[in-house]
C-alpha cells in the first residue's frame, strides 16, 4: 500500500474508540502523509513509506528547545525510558528529536492506525515527562 | 552473530553517523548516481543474477552426482553378485568357472572404484557449490540490510526537509510539541472549567427539577390508570 491508499483508507476509517482520521499529502522529494486524529488532542502524525518499513514519526523538539544545563539528563532519561514506551522509540533527525514506530512494509492498515493512536498517546506522556528539560 | 558480521554492522553505522555529521545530502549520493539512479540496487540486480546462474549450476551437479551415485549402486550391486557367483562355483568345484568369474570381477571392481573417485568428486564440487552459494545468498542479504539502513536514513531526512519546509510556510509551531502540549492543556482546562460549570447549574436545578418531575410522573399515572378503568368498562 502506498501514501495515496493509506490517504483514502485512513480517511474512511473510525475505530472502535471513535476515532476518525484527517489525512493531508505532503508532496516533494519523498511522499508524506500528514495524519491528525479527530476527537483526540495530539500531536500530527508523518508517515513515510521506504523499501522495507513505513515510519510513523511525531516530531518533538530541537536542539535549540533543550536547556543546556538539563542536556545530559534528559538524553540519560530517553535511554533509560525508551523500551517501556510501547510500539514507538526515540530518535533524531537533523536537530529534531522524535518519537516513531516503524512498521513492516506489508502491514496491514488496522496496524497503521494503532501506530498513529498509541504513538500520540505516547508523546503526550513524553512531552508531559520531559517539558522540565525544555527552555 | 560472527565477529565478521558485528564488525560489518559497526562498519556500516559508522559510515552512516560520519555521513550524517559531516553532509546529510552525501547519504542520497551514497546509495544514487548522478543520474538518480541506485548505485546498489544494480549492484544487487547483478548478484542475484549470479546466484540463480549458481543455482542453475548447483541443479547441474546435483543431477550428474544421483546418476554417479546410482551408476556406484548398480556396479557395487554386480560385485556383489559376481561374488556369489564364485562362492556357487567353488561349492560346486568348478575352479576354472570361479576363476573365470574373478577374472571378470577384477575389472568389475576397478570401474567400481573409478566411478566411486568420480562420485566422490562430485560431491565435494557439490559441497564446495553450495557454501558458496550460501555465502553469496549471505552477502547479499548482508548488503540489502546496510543498503536499506542508509536508504533508509536518507529518506527520514528528505521526508523532514519535505515537512519543515511545509510548516515554515504554514505555522512551524505546528512541530513544536512543548508548544502542541500546551494548547491541549489550555483546550483541557477549559473543557474542565465548562464541566464544572455544567454541574454546578446541574445541581442547583437538582430539587426543582425531582419535585417538578414527581409532579409530572403522578400526573402521568393517574391519567393512564383512569384510561386502564375505562377500557375494562368498555370491554363488559
Amino acid at each position: 500500500m502506498n501514501t495515496e491508499d493509506f490517504a483514502i483508507k485512513l480517511s474512511q476509517h473510525r475505530t472502535t474508540e471513535g476515532f476518525t482520521f484527517d489525512c493531508q499529502r505532503i508532496t516533494g522529494e519523498v511522499e508524506v502523509l500528514q495524519v491528525e486524529i479527530n476527537g483526540f488532542d495530539g500531536f500530527p502524525v508523518f508517515i513515510t513509506q521506504t523499501q522495507f518499513q513505513i515510519i510513523c514519526i511525531i516530531y518533538l523538539w530541537t536542539e535549540d528547545e533543550i536547556r543546556a544545563d538539563r542536556r545530559t539528563e534528559m538524553l540519560e532519561m530517553m535511554l533509560d525510558t525508551s523500551i517501556s514506551i510501547p510500539l514507538s522509540s526515540y530518535a533524531r533527525v537533523g536537530d529534531r528529536y522524535v518519537l516513531f514506530g516503524a512498521l513492516s512494509v506489508s502491514s496491514e492498515l488496522d496496524k497503521v492506525v494503532e501506530e498513529v493512536v498509541m504513538l500520540n498517546e505516547n508523546a503526550v506522556d513524553v512531552v508531559s515527562a520531559m517539558e522540565d528539560f525544555l527552555k | 552473530m560472527s565477529g565478521d558480521k558485528k564488525r560489518a554492522g559497526m562498519n556500516i553505522l559508522d559510515k552512516i553517523i560520519q555521513v550524517i555529521r559531516d553532509d546529510s545530502r552525501a547519504l542520497s549520493e551514497a546509495v544514487m548516481d548522478s543520474t538518480g539512479n541506485k548505485i546498489y540496487e544494480k549492484q544487487i540486480e547483478v548478484a542475484k543474477v549470479n546466484l540463480s546462474s549458481a543455482k542453475h549450476a548447483i541443479s547441474d551437479a546435483l543431477a550428474k552426482e544421483s546418476q554417479c551415485s546410482r551408476k556406484v549402486k548398480l556396479m557395487k550391486s554386480q560385485v556383489d553378485e559376481h561374488e556369489q557367483r564364485i562362492i556357487k562355483a567353488l561349492s560346486q568345484n568348478d575352479e576354472i568357472l570361479a576363476f573365470d568369474l574373478a577374472t571378470e570381477m577384477v575389472e568389475l571392481e576397478q570401474d567400481l572404484a573409478a566411478e566411486a573417485g568420480i562420485l566422490k568428486s562430485h560431491e565435494l564440487h557439490l559441497g564446495h557449490l553450495t557454501r558458496q552459494m550460501e555465502n553469496a545468498e549471505r552477502s547479499l542479504k548482508e548488503l540489502e540490510r546496510q543498503v536499506a539502513m542508509v536508504q533508509t536514513t536518507a529518506d527520514i531526512q528528505k521526508a523532514t526537509e519535505v515537512i519543515t519546509k511545509n510548516f515554515n510556510q504554514a505555522d512551524s509551531k505546528m512541530l513544536s510539541a512543548k508548544r502542541s502540549l500546551e494548547r491541549i492543556r489550555r483546550k483541557q482546562q477549559s473543557l474542565d472549567e465548562q464541566y464544572e460549570v455544567d454541574d454546578a447549574m446541574v445541581n442547583e436545578r437538582k430539587p426543582v427539577l425531582t419535585e417538578k418531575h414527581q409532579n409530572e410522573v403522578s400526573e402521568q399515572v393517574t391519567e393512564d390508570a383512569a384510561d386502564v378503568l375505562k377500557r375494562i368498562i368498555d370491554k363488559e
